[in-house]
């Protein structure tokens, strides 16, 4: 290569560079939404113990809210930690923009489910947990969508530019 | 810049420019001294505060980010290491604050290194040396700005160094880190902490680029937060060559032998003989050039050129009499470094930020902000006169 390839940029670049920064910052966000699942499913566990005390549906429902908890876990780290490694051009490339799509369909099926559960919620839990659930909820669909609208777009100039690795 | 350029390369230069040996070493010892001269420093000597160059370490770590202590800070590190460019720049994005903070961004030949340079004119040869290490850091730490700052100075995961191997051109991802210990062979570097608060110290200048700015032989690309993900190729080499060569024509201005000083212009007409040599010391890759810079200006006069030593200033300063003090050459340095100061917090007023504090005019003449009591005194002891 020589210095001036190495050293100047296209306006192809420069757009190339924001959507790998985008990539990264949502990226991130996911990881953190991860971490995130695990303190709402112990919430939820805790609100259904002292809620539901000895009851059959107990066990069933505890044992639902574990599993999905794990499940959002994997899913949002693997998609966070890959979208990062991509912006970042490191590591293989992996599949994890049809997970991406996942989980912006699953938050946005959520966000319905927990506006029309407010009310439900907000008697169970008291108002601060569902509001704080709620926020948190749209912040993680729209980084979901910026997720998977930068990598989209990322991937598309890059094979443009004939750089697809 | 470090030790090594303000120091030992300013000597060449100075020889270079016409000045005796001594008159050199006059001028070098005092363009390495705004790296030194911390508040600290001047309260040991009982010397006025206000006119610190620096801050250490401790300093900083002490420093308020209130607006008042931002507002020294941005006085100390704007005026003496990042010269602002442009105070009218226009800037497309971003309310009035994040104008202000991008105006500050440093570099060469902007018009206030003109102003700078007609200050100490005829101010003696500490004012001259001052005067050459906020020059040549003009072209060290360009594209950072001397206050602190996140949408300005903050750094990203793009940060290569690019470099010569095996005749090719090549880069390689460079590895930031914060303990002790720089290797240059794994292209590892020490910089400032990750903050990701706007008015951390942490992101004051060039931290978060490591002291990367500070070394001749380095060549990278960074992606600097105000670029808008543009990115910025710093050729330290050819930056470091044309500080030298601008610090030559600098003095034979202030020696009187050119007119008018005007930016863009170089003395490489002087440098010619010794071009290679020079591109030589300044290309070699290692964190210290002191011996080598050393080495060659003790060629060019024929002299020895003692090591720096901080408390040359001070011993002179402390012994002498109150009415002597101004006479000394730490007392010249503080008075130069006053007016400068005042000047540049003046100009950043003038532009209509506050990031440098107020600005006050005196008698039409001393400009500053008020604790700049020493100018003001002097100015009224002369009208005594």
């Amino acid at each position: 290569m020589t210095k001036d390839q190495l050293t100047t940029q296209s306006p192809e670049d420069i757009r190339l560079q924001k959507y790998r920064c985008s990539l990264i910052s949502s990226g991130g966000a996911m990881v953190l939404f991860s971490l995130w699942t695990v303190l709402r499913s112990l919430v939820q566990i805790d609100a259904q113990l002292n809620y539901r005390g000895n009851s059959e549906a107990l066990m069933p429902l505890v044992t639902t809210i574990v599993v999905v908890g794990i499940i959002d876990l994997v899913l949002k780290l693997y998609v966070g930690l890959s979208a990062r490694l991509e912006g970042l051009a490191r590591g293989k490339k992996r599949p994890y923009l049809v997970l991406g799509i996942i989980i912006a369909g699953i938050s946005l099926l959520s966000l319905v489910f927990i506006l029309l559960e407010l009310p439900t919620d907000i008697r169970m839990y008291g108002v601060l947990t569902p509001i704080i659930t709620l926020v948190v909820e749209i912040t993680v669909l729209y980084a979901a969508m910026d997720l998977v609208i930068s990598a989209t777009k990322m991937r598309r100039l890059e094979e443009e530019m004939g750089r697809v690795y | 810049m470090q030790l090594d350029f303000h120091y030992y390369a300013t000597y060449c230069a100075a020889y270079l420019a016409g000045y005796s040996h001594e008159d050199s070493l006059k001028v070098c010892y005092s363009a390495q001294f705004p790296d030194n001269c911390t508040r600290t420093f001047l309260a040991g000597g009982k010397a006025p505060v206000s006119a610190a160059t620096t801050q250490s370490a401790l300093e900083m770590a002490d420093a308020d980010t209130d607006p008042v202590g931002l507002q020294d800070i941005t006085r100390i590190w704007a005026s003496f290491h990042f010269l602002p460019y442009d105070l009218k720049a226009d800037v497309k994005k971003g309310g009035k604050l994040y104008r202000n903070k991008y105006r500050l961004i440093c570099n060469p030949n902007g018009e206030l290194l003109k102003e700078t340079i007609h200050l100490v004119k005829g101010k003696g040869l500490e004012a001259a040396g001052m005067a050459m290490h906020i020059l040549a850091d003009t072209w060290a730490h360009r594209y950072f700005a001397g206050t602190p700052s996140l949408v300005i100075n903050s750094t990203n995961y793009y940060f290569y160094e690019i470099l010569k191997q095996n005749g090719e051109w090549t880069e390689r991802p460079v590895n930031f880190k914060h303990t002790p210990g720089e290797n240059i062979e794994k292209c590892a570097y020490i910089n400032s902490l990750d903050s990701d608060s706007e008015i951390s110290v942490m992101n004051l200048g060039h931290g978060r680029a490591g002291h990367l700015p500070d070394y001749s032989f380095i060549r990278y690309k960074f992606m600097p937060a105000w670029k808008d993900h543009g990115i910025i190729y710093k050729d330290n080499p050819e930056d470091y060559y044309h500080a030298f060569c601008q610090m030559i024509y600098a003095m034979k201005h202030l020696r009187g032998e050119i007119p008018v000083f005007e930016t863009g212009k170089y003395a490489t007409d002087v440098t010619k003989p010794y071009e290679d040599e020079i591109l030589w010391i300044i290309n070699k890759r290692q964190l210290d050039a002191c011996l080598d810079w050393k080495a060659f200006g003790e060629k060019l006069s024929g002299k020895e050129i003692p090591d720096f030593d901080i408390d040359l200033f001070r011993r002179e300063y402390v012994i002498a009499s109150a009415d002597e003090k101004d006479n000394t050459g730490l007392g010249r340095f503080i008075l130069a470094a006053l007016a400068h100061k005042s000047m540049i917090t003046n100009r950043i007023y003038r532009s209509g930020s506050l990031l440098a504090g107020y600005s006050t005019e005196y008698d039409g003449k001393d400009v500053g902000i008020k604790d700049y009591l020493k100018l003001i005194g002097l100015r009224k002891k002369g009208a005594g006169k």
